[in-house]
């Protein structure tokens, strides 16, 4: 787990001291104030007799400032400064007594020395752990807040291209569903749901604010704190309602350059396909459905082609491969560390067409010098991807087996529906060869810091980060066609460039001063953050294309069609920031923090808001009683609560407040009908929108059992989320030419409950180490507009009082399986075999819904059935450790939570042609199926979307990852003069305990309203690797 | 040391306060509103802004020749849009249909816009005339949309203010309504000019709002008032054309017989529902609706017989067909027939496509001129010409008793078109006679204009039950047509979803 080991530690600036001397016990609270001014005065000590200095430093040689130091016989007490120097009075055969926080207590005879240099060993205890919650640091120990500690080794494990899907499972609250398609970014939710336009997180990577993007290589990653409450996350205030996830980077340590590589390879697969139907059964359900219907049979039914029968997801699907590579350099002295790491990156697809590719270079360094301290961070990222065209997990449904992959006969040559065989289905093949998006990314992102203890207590901070984008997206659409009577196109080439940068001044002070028992560490602070982003957009359209068919694809070779299109944007947001942490007896923890934040993207009456936490925390194991009573298996026991708000600007434009004159207005006037210019405001601009704040409540315990090898944390969480920014309906009398403008009118509740346990052990040279989180969360919408009229997504309802994105659907009732049977029902245009629908509700002559049927089947009678929400979701770690091998395991899981199987409405379409699942089995008078309706071609109501028929049970259990790991034994790495050398085997994705019928439960979903919709999600692959990992 | 120290830290912070501007970052991308009403120019891009929403979809870009032509009994529809034909058969059971919905949103829209330069333009330090002229246009496009939304939908509500996202208008009255028109007229009419230079023609003059005072007026049976203002323009500086078809060419816009016209031109040919973007079309898709599908039309709307029977009562005085009759429908011609018998090059067959007895309007089609129709005809829309005007005198006259009076306007309307003197055919009508002359005599001279929806109101034809029995006799249509519910659309659901303060039209 994260130790003090790099650094960065040393400019840690929390200090605590848990003192069990108790000299200033008397005081109590009331005298904080006193002290707080006699540290402020004064910090000298009288002198007597002999001064003693000296240097305080961790195992690792690192200086540790803010250790207590104290002259056993003279009773003198004092601190070590930022370079863990230190100096103090003593009497000639004294000793010195030196504590600091997570590492043992040390006693040393002065004799006769006046120098004394002292290496601190840290306790081997998680609660020591030092975690960077946001401008400050905290010990795990002191920590009252929602914090969950992702550790950095694990992610290792996975193969991933994102920080974000590597997540996955790993920490309570965390929700993060992801797909397969290379280069994506996956979908992150910490605690829900808090607004309805967007719930990616704020990221803060080595002090750098800025979002998740796919540019960052996971393994340089050090350690990972996910901020889920306003208590840990009010210091980023405006942008801290989604959650922050705290990023360190991995930094060089003092000593000679350790060379580290590692490189793994493996091939990935999509596991699952659909049993669909060969040609011969397929026509003759076809034959079934047009005799039906009384039309003729399609040709490609009726006669089926000789030698066609395709099966569209061979064609499509594919083996990819995954390869990563790693190359670390670090090293340093006392005064100055580095670390410099390559690394490669690649993702072919497993279907045809996508593909990712990244290179990244990352150069940490540090530099101490007396009271300077310096360090700067720097990423530089280059990244290519081809993005897929088209739904092809649809499309390989909707396509039919008697349609040939190739077709000379067509536009562009690929096969594709015809008369004969009449489908819309997209040829998914030939969207991606003729169609071609790709994206190339640049990115460079750093911090550089600099600070100065200008007193032992008292040190100054200037961060400055930057963060520089640019994207080329560039379009090539190919001549030919993918689809039955697709308008000819020209061939098109577009590019499209983007360009982002951000600079971040932040200017921080840091006091922090232990005496005794009262622990004291405030900070205040100014930040000054500007964004800016322009594109430029051109087009061009009959390229040139040499003799052997290639199209030249820049914007040069156009004949025709020539466009351009541009625009910039810039933000600001300007901060003035507090915290105060104050403890006593390592048994009172109290702190509270305020962001003051001013966002340019707000008019002047609403820019500036205020976001403050305060939070409390008790740790009952230090008091007297506890020690005296608990039962020694009791090793910690911590309560712990948190209130305060955090608010929410990034899912705003930069100008949505500002009403602005279209200039495009124009007129013709004149005897040569001359075009005269006009502008006008025609847009409607509320002016007043202001913040989304989000209100936190906290509530945890932090249990520590067996000598805190066994860890529990719990929380229980309700955050309520007001001012949510929705297109409020304004009538069209006003005039607006617009959406209807944003007007701050929803409010959403979040309520959960997280729990993550661990235990580990170490018996007889076999480790293992559990760790299990557990989630529940629970949502509801308590507001949406002033009339809060619903809001609908895809076969979804969210409205008042209910989860956001409920499935809102007819109900089935069977199939008519007689005439009587369709008589009596609320159908009477049916025939048997149609589906049988409940009706359930009608209207008065009023047109209220009255809850009574009305003997019609209509959008009146769809109910909720189903919500996409989870009961629960979990992970689960083992990690075992058996002299030379290591074993991994990794599992994680959604219990409950509905899907809309979008692919079985193609696959059972028995109205429609498509390519049916295999075994499907209509209802027809000697086969009285009561599941599959009859085969009817285009009949209305056989098949609708909009029923609970495609609703399935999203639950899963997934093997997500195991990694069997082999270290070679010192004895022989001695011999070949090598540090270190691992190799490993892994896989992922490797079994799904899941009773949906889909490629795959765990989907991205179709956006906030419609997050249980499955259609056609590119599932999450399978992957087989190998690595090695050596070190020098 | 120390003080060196804190030196440099307070320059770097100085240096480091990144970004000078602070909070008020300005648009790149766009003027703001609060950058804007600054300047002379500003003042009249702002008007010119309230003529493009004469443009819109929703007014004379494509709706209103569907919501007066095709549901009078001029015109029906046999459009495969099952809604649409509804809509011209009186039928809407989605109160937030496209159609009446854009109407009423692109109404209300360009309003916004003229309320904007009413409110702002004032406070402007800018030529005094120009001043007087851009409010006096602003206040002319007001009433016209107005009258226009009084018109169709009854009682609606007034917005005279730019409009803020939290008002929700009242209920008012049509006559409310109506006073507001009247108001916004004859405060704009004396600050209009009489003509305009080249550069500025197309304008609105003081004749236009002589014109539509003239109209509004005699909706209301106000014959004293609507007389003097209808005098006024066929005194004033216009001329018959001596072409009849000249008022439905794209080469012969803005000629002497027109008082007022929307412009169109297809100098740019960005898609139709692209508003008010740097490409978005200035053209009129009347066109479209009403031309044959085999020319790129879409047939939505179609003549009705009857219409086309009117032209057959009388013939020229040389004994040949009334030209008009050729210059407004495209139709099957025996083959002996004189006059047009292609249209964009090809015959009535090869238009039809093989489906009998079509009819279609043809006015404004450019059949002369090009072999297909487009999204962005360029052909302006004469909305008020003389012979509208002398017509609409002439009615007056009749019904202020002046019936011997009248036939000298009339004659000169006839006379255009070869037509015998009413005069020397059908003289000393009475009253009542006059009425049904000047019912045909309208039918004939501006069949598809757009204004026998007005001419069946003021006539009471759509609120009486003799009337509509008229009208069913014209066109099957009106069977369908609900006695005191059709004669006007229903108020969009949404707005009375959103604003409270509305009430829905009678049977609605």
């Amino acid at each position: 787990m994260n130790k003090l080991n790099h650094p960065y530690d040393d400019i840690l600036v929390v200090i605590l001291q848990p003192l069990r001397k108790k000299t200033f016990q008397g005081i109590g609270f009331g005298g904080i104030l006193t002290l707080l001014l006699l540290l402020t005065v004064s910090t000298t000590v009288n002198a007597q007799n002999v001064e003693i200095t000296g240097q305080v430093t961790s195992e690792k040689k690192l200086p540790l400032p803010g250790v207590t130091v104290k002259s056993k016989h003279l009773n003198l007490t004092t601190v070590t400064g930022s370079d863990g120097l230190y100096s103090i009075n003593a009497i000639a055969n004294d000793t010195l007594i030196f504590n600091y926080i997570g590492f043992a207590s040390q006693e040393i005879a002065v004799s006769s020395k006046t120098t004394v240099n002292v290496e601190l060993q840290s306790e081997s205890s998680t609660l020591n752990e030092v975690l960077v919650v946001g401008y400050v640091a905290q010990r795990k120990a002191d920590i009252t807040s929602a914090i969950s500690v992702v550790n950095a080794a694990d992610l290792e494990k996975t193969t991933g291209t994102t920080i974000a899907e590597k997540l996955q499972g790993r920490a309570p609250g965390v929700r993060v569903r992801t797909s397969g398609a290379p280069g994506q970014t996956a979908e992150i939710e910490i605690r829900g749901v808090n607004n309805f336009r967007g719930t990616a997180p704020l990221y803060v990577i080595d002090g750098l604010l800025t979002n998740e993007t796919r540019d960052i290589n996971p393994n340089d990653i050090e350690s990972i704190q996910i901020l889920k409450d306003a208590g840990a996350a009010a210091l980023y205030g405006s942008r801290a309602a989604n959650g922050v996830v705290v990023i360190t980077t991995k930094k060089g340590e003092s000593g000679p350059m350790k060379v580290d590589f590692d490189a793994r390879y493996g091939i990935q697969n999509i596991a699952k396909r659909y049993d669909v139907m060969e040609v011969s059964e397929w026509s003759e359900l076809v034959k079934t459905m047009y005799t039906n219907s009384g039309e003729a049979v399609p040709a490609s039914a009726g006669n089926p082609p000789q030698g066609v029968n395709t099966n569209w997801q061979d064609a499509l699907l594919k083996q990819g491969n995954v390869q990563e590579y790693n190359l670390g350099l670090s090293g340093g002295s006392d005064l100055a560390t580095y670390r410099f790491s390559g690394g490669y990156f690649s993702n072919e697809g497993t279907t045809a067409g996508p593909n990712f590719e990244r290179y990244t270079a990352r150069l940490n360094g540090s530099l101490t010098r007396g009271r300077f301290k310096f360090n700067q961070s720097l990423l530089t990222s280059l990244s290519n991807s081809t993005d897929p065209t088209g739904n092809p997990f649809v499309n390989a449904l909707r396509m039919l087996p008697v349609i040939p992959v190739y077709d000379v006969a067509n536009p562009g040559g690929f096969g594709y529906g015809s008369s004969a065989a009449p489908t819309l289905g997209e040829n998914p093949i030939a969207q991606q060869l003729l169609n071609r998006n790709t994206n190339e990314s640049l990115r460079i992102q750093g911090t550089v810091s600099g600070e100065y203890a200008i007193t032992d207590f008292l040190s100054y901070k200037i961060n400055f980060g930057l963060e520089y984008n640019t994207n080329i997206f560039a379009a090539l659409r190919k001549d030919g066609a993918w689809f039955w009577s697709q308008s000819p196109t020209n061939s098109v080439y577009s590019e499209n460039r983007n360009r982002f940068r951000s600079t971040l001044f932040e200017h921080t002070l840091n006091f922090k001063k232990v005496i005794n028992r009262h622990s004291l560490n405030a900070l205040v602070g100014f930040t000054d953050q500007l964004r800016t982003s322009s594109h430029s957009f051109a087009k061009t359209e009959n390229l040139a294309i040499n003799s052997a068919g290639n199209y030249f694809d820049i914007l040069g070779s156009g004949q025709t069609g020539q466009g351009v299109n541009g625009g910039r944007s810039e933000s600001a947001i300007r901060s003035f920031l507090g915290r105060l942490d104050y403890s006593y007896g390592d048994k009172y923890i109290f702190s509270a923090s305020i962001r003051r934040d001013g966002s340019s993207r707000f008019g002047k009456e609403h820019r500036w808001g205020n976001f403050p936490s305060v939070t409390a925390g008790w740790r009952i194991i230090n008091e007297e009683f506890a020690k005296n009573s608990f039962p020694s298996i009791i090793s910690d026991l911590k309560i712990r609560a948190s209130y305060g708000t955090l608010g929410n600007t990034e899912n705003i434009g930069d100008y949505d407040y500002q009403a602005y004159i279209n200039t495009f207005s124009r007129y013709i006037l004149g005897t040569g009908q001359q075009v005269a210019a006009g502008s006008i405001e025609r847009e409607l601009v509320n002016s007043n929108i202001r913040w989304e704040s989000t209100e936190t409540k906290n509530f945890g315990l932090d249990v520590g059992l067996l000598n805190n090898t066994l860890l529990l944390t719990a929380d229980y969480y309700i955050k309520e989320t007001k001012d949510i920014l929705l297109n409020a309906p304004i009538p069209w009398t006003a005039g607006n030419a617009g959406e209807d403008p944003l007007a701050n009118i929803g409010r959403l509740q979040n309520k959960g409950f997280d729990l993550g346990v661990s235990y580990g052990n170490n018996v007889g040279g076999f480790s293992y180490n559990v760790a299990a989180n557990i989630s529940t969360i629970t949502n509801k919408v308590l507001q949406l507009t002033n009339d809060n009229a619903p809001l609908y997504g895809a076969n979804t309802k969210t409205e008042v009082g209910q989860p956001i994105g409920q499935f809102f659907v007819l109900q089935t009732d069977g199939i008519f399986q007689n005439i009587q049977e369709v008589e009596s029902s609320a159908q009477k245009d049916a025939k048997p075999g149609d589906q049988r629908y409940k009706d359930v509700n009608g209207r008065n002559e009023a047109g209220e819904l009255i809850g009574v049927p009305d003997g019609k089947i209509d959008a009146d009678d769809r109910v909720y059935a189903g919500s996409p929400w989870p009961d629960f979701t979990y992970g689960v770690t083992i990690d075992v450790g058996f002299r030379q091998f290591d074993l991994s395991v990794f599992l994680n899981g959604v219990q409950g939570g509905t899907l809309y199987n979008q692919q079985n409405v193609w696959l059972s379409n028995t109205a429609d042609l498509g390519n049916y699942r295999m075994g499907l089995t209509p209802w027809t008078p000697e086969n009285h199926s009561t599941e599959v309706p009859r085969a009817v071609h285009g009949a209305e109501g056989v098949i609708r979307g909009d029923t609970d028929r495609w609703l399935e049970d999203g639950s899963f259990l997934r093997l997500n990852n195991v990694q069997l790991g082999y270290t070679m034994p010192k004895s022989v790495l001695d011999r070949l003069n090598v540090r270190a050398v691992r190799i490993y085997i892994s896989g992922q994705n490797l079994a799904t305990l899941t009773s949906y019928t889909g490629l795959d439960p765990d989907i991205k979903g179709g956006g906030i309203l419609a997050r249980g919709y499955d259609n056609g999600s590119y599932p999450n692959v399978r992957s087989w690797m190998a690595g090695i990992q050596v070190g020098f | 040391m120390k003080l060196k120290i804190f030196v440099l830290t307070g320059i770097i912070f100085t240096i480091t306060s990144c970004n000078k501007r602070g909070l008020d970052l300005a648009n790149p991308n766009q003027l703001t509103t609060a950058s804007f009403w600054k300047t002379e120019d500003d003042a009249l891009k702002a008007t010119i802004a309230c003529y493009a929403g004469l443009q819109e979809e929703g007014v004379w870009k494509r709706w209103m020749d569907i919501n007066f032509t095709s549901r009078s009994d001029e015109g029906n529809s046999f459009s495969p849009w099952g809604d649409f034909a509804n809509y011209s058969k009186f039928t809407m059971p989605d109160y937030n249909f496209g159609p009446s919905a854009e109407t009423w949103q692109d109404h209300y829209r360009t309003i916004f816009r003229t309320n904007q330069v009413l409110e702002y333009v004032p406070n402007i330090t800018m030529d005094e005339t120009l001043k007087k002229r851009s409010l006096a246009e602003a206040k002319f496009i007001r009433a016209l949309l107005y009258f226009q939304l009084a018109t169709l939908y009854g009682n609606v509500p007034i917005v005279t203010s730019p409009s803020m996202t939290t008002d929700r208008p009242p209920f008012t009255t049509s006559e409310e309504v109506f006073e507001l028109v009247l108001k916004d007229l004859n405060e704009a009419k004396p600050d209009l000019p009489e003509s305009y230079d080249d550069a500025n023609l197309g304008r609105i003059t003081k004749g236009a709002a002589a014109a539509l005072l003239g109209k509004v007026y005699m909706q209301q049976h106000n014959w004293s008032l609507a007389a003097p203002q209808l005098l006024e323009v066929i005194n004033g500086p216009y001329e018959l054309m001596a072409d009849y078809m000249d008022n439905f060419r794209i080469n012969t816009e803005n000629n002497k017989e027109s008082v007022f016209e929307i412009q169109f031109s297809d100098e740019f040919n960005g898609a139709f529902w692209d508003k008010d973007a740097p490409s978005s079309s200035e053209g009129s898709r009347r066109s479209v609706y009403f031309s044959p599908r085999r020319v790129g039309g879409n047939s939505d709307a179609t003549a009705t017989w009857w219409t086309f029977d009117q032209f057959l009562l009388e013939k020229t005085m040389d004994g040949k067909t009334d030209p008009r009759l050729d210059a407004t429908f495209i139709y099957d011609k025996p083959a002996d027939a004189d006059g047009v018998d292609s249209w964009w090059g090809l015959t009535y067959d090869e238009l039809a496509e093989g489906i009998p007895n079509q009819l279609w309007f043809r006015k404004y089609s450019n059949d002369e001129t090009s072999t297909q129709v487009t999204e962005n005809s360029g052909n302006n829309f004469r909305m008020i010409r003389l012979a509208d005007i002398l017509l609409l005198y002439a009615e007056c006259l009749n019904e202020m008793d002046q019936t011997d009076n009248a036939y000298q306007y009339i004659d000169r309307v006839r006379n255009r078109v070869g037509i015998a003197k009413l005069s020397d055919v059908k003289p000393g009508l009475s009253k009542t006679e006059m009425r049904d002359q000047i019912d045909h005599e309208r039918v004939v001279e501006l069949a598809s204009e757009n204004t026998r929806w007005y001419d069946l109101l003021r006539w009471g034809k759509l609120i009486t039950k003799d009337g509509i029995a008229e009208l069913k006799s014209h066109d099957p249509e009106f069977d369908f047509f609900v006695l005191g519910k059709s004669h006007v659309f229903p108020i969009p659901q949404r707005e009375r979803d959103i604003n409270t303060n509305l009430k829905q039209n009678p049977y609605y």
